[in-house]
């Protein structure tokens, strides 16, 4: 009888599928702690709510409105100067543009299937940390030849 | 400790003393950057000992204030290029325009001020009505509820379109009884008892404009009387008050102004009585501000109440509605008892079949 089992045991384990033991990369403290905070309501999981008495309310009130004002005016600054910047731009072409027309021309030559270079960087206020790639190789067109 | 205000709002010989906190204790904590006093709202004294202030928040504070109060300053110098422009301008279009501005401005200047705002957020009941911007405060909490709620109330019981055509709310008309000693404004839609309604109620009118001595009309119908020979419903003038005079600073019509001036009564207050299976009868309230201070024209005193057409006699006054009220009343035992006090005959029962067929 044990023999019999045993010659068709196999035949058997080639149609049921074998359930693989899980390879996660949680270790399991941070398992733990992921059960607990599922078993937790949503609203138990937001930081505590500050308990303020009512002057300092009105005065948290104050502060953020004063905060959001500074805000705006520097926004509008910034833009005002972004403008300001976008208006002597095109000042320079019209006097270009009188000075010497060639040239003009030639600065605002249409170049048919040429798109604006994606390596190039966003214009930021700063500096970035890594000023310039310098082992950069520009990615291979597919039907280019060497 | 010295107070955070160097400008214009710790400055009262332009501006109303109303516009700073009554209490001392609490306006030194308000205008100092920490609590010197410690928490003065709080009533408990364990609360008062636990209670910790934000960290940094006395750093800031000031610093915060001193910028909007800079920004206020700056506002009230408009405020007086525009009152120097009303007193050189003598065209009526042109001052209204100034006067409008003048009053946006004048909110603008005080809308950041921590008193102000302690103010509206916390001393509702006595505001003071004559400064913009505790108006302005005022109407921003009745557009976030009140309005909405009254004009749903209209329009899923249809005293919109079945009295008047529409509505675009102005005023918030608040409405009581004084049927016990319990103050209770009546959320519009009630259905009420005929014990409740059986002594005419007071109205508070609130204006979110400047209001001096303007004149009011006020219109209570009932929209569902039983019509019995046309096989319909009439309408019936409950009460009729008009040319009220009212400001901002006393909105409320109640008995004792009643008293005081018997003309405005043109209709005299019946309580509505529901005879028995008519079912739910709307009473609609409605509020009409008269045009220019004058005095209504064909509104004769003891108009005839019964079949009364509500909207020829508002055309014919060249009324607009300004604001409403509803609330409902159904036959209760009560009701006999208040058609014997009005020495009203007994009610009809109206039953599924007509006697008469």
């Amino acid at each position: 009888m044990f023999l019999h089992q045993q010659i068709r045991k196999p035949l058997l384990a080639t149609f049921q599928q074998i359930r693989s033991k899980r390879t996660t990369a949680i270790s399991p403290e941070v398992q733990k702690l992921v059960t607990q905070l599922s078993v937790l309501s949503a609203g138990r999981k937001q930081p505590r709510l500050l308990k303020l008495c009512n002057e300092d309310y009105v005065k948290h009130q104050i502060i953020t409105k004063a905060w959001s004002q500074l805000r705006n005016q520097k926004k509008k600054s910034d833009e005002a100067l972004l403008n300001k910047q976008l208006e002597s731009m095109s000042f320079a072409c019209e006097e270009l543009k009188k000075i010497s027309p060639e040239l003009y021309n030639l600065a605002n030559k249409k170049e048919y299937g040429k798109r604006f270079p994606l390596e190039m960087r966003v214009p930021t206020e700063y500096p970035p940390r890594n000023i310039w790639y310098y082992d950069y190789v520009p990615p291979v067109a597919k039907g280019s030849k060497k | 400790m010295a107070s955070v205000s160097k400008g214009i709002w710790s400055n009262f010989a332009k501006r109303s003393p109303s516009l700073a906190v009554k209490s001392k204790a609490l306006q030194k904590a308000l205008l100092s950057p920490s609590l010197p006093n410690g928490p003065v709202s709080l009533k408990q004294r364990s609360s008062k000992m636990r209670y910790t202030s934000p960290i940094g928040l006395d750093e800031i504070y000031p610093l915060a204030y001193q910028l909007l109060e800079k920004q206020s300053e700056s506002i009230y110098k408009e405020v007086e290029q525009i009152e120097k422009q009303i007193s050189e301008s003598k065209d009526k279009e042109q001052l209204q325009q100034l006067h409008k501005q003048q009053e946006e401005l004048l909110v603008q200047a005080e809308l950041n001020n921590p008193e102000v705002i302690y103010n509206a957020n916390y001393h509702t009941k006595s505001l003071d009505r004559t400064q913009p911007v505790y108006r302005h405060f005022l109407s921003e909490k009745w557009r976030s509820y009140s309005r909405m709620l009254t004009m749903q109330r209209l329009e899923t019981l249809a005293v919109i379109p079945d009295s008047l055509p529409t509505l675009d709310p102005q005023v918030e008309v608040n409405l009581k009884f004084p049927h016990n000693n319990v103050e209770r404004v009546i959320e519009p839609g009630t259905v009420l008892s005929s014990n409740v309604t059986q002594k005419p109620p007071s109205l508070e009118i609130v204006e979110f404009k400047e209001s001096v001595d303007d004149k009011y009309t006020v219109l209570v119908v009932d929209l569902d009387t039983p019509d019995v020979e046309n096989d319909s419903f009439k309408t019936t003038l409950q009460w009729g008050l008009k040319d009220v005079v009212l400001s901002n600073t006393d909105p409320i019509i109640d008995a004792k102004k009643l008293i005081q001036n018997p003309e405005w009564e043109f209709v005299e207050y019946l309580p509505p009585t529901p005879e028995k299976n008519t079912g739910k009868h709307r009473l609609a309230v409605w509020v009409f501000r008269q045009d220019d201070k004058q005095n209504l024209k064909a509104a004769p005193q003891g108009l005839e109440r019964d079949s009364f057409d509500i909207r020829s006699f508002v055309a014919k006054n060249n009324l607009t509605p300004i604001g409403a009220h509803v609330w409902r009343s159904i036959w209760d035992r009560n009701t006999e008892n208040v058609r014997s006090l009005y020495g009203l005959p007994k009610g009809r029962i109206f039953s599924r079949f007509r006697s008469g067929e």
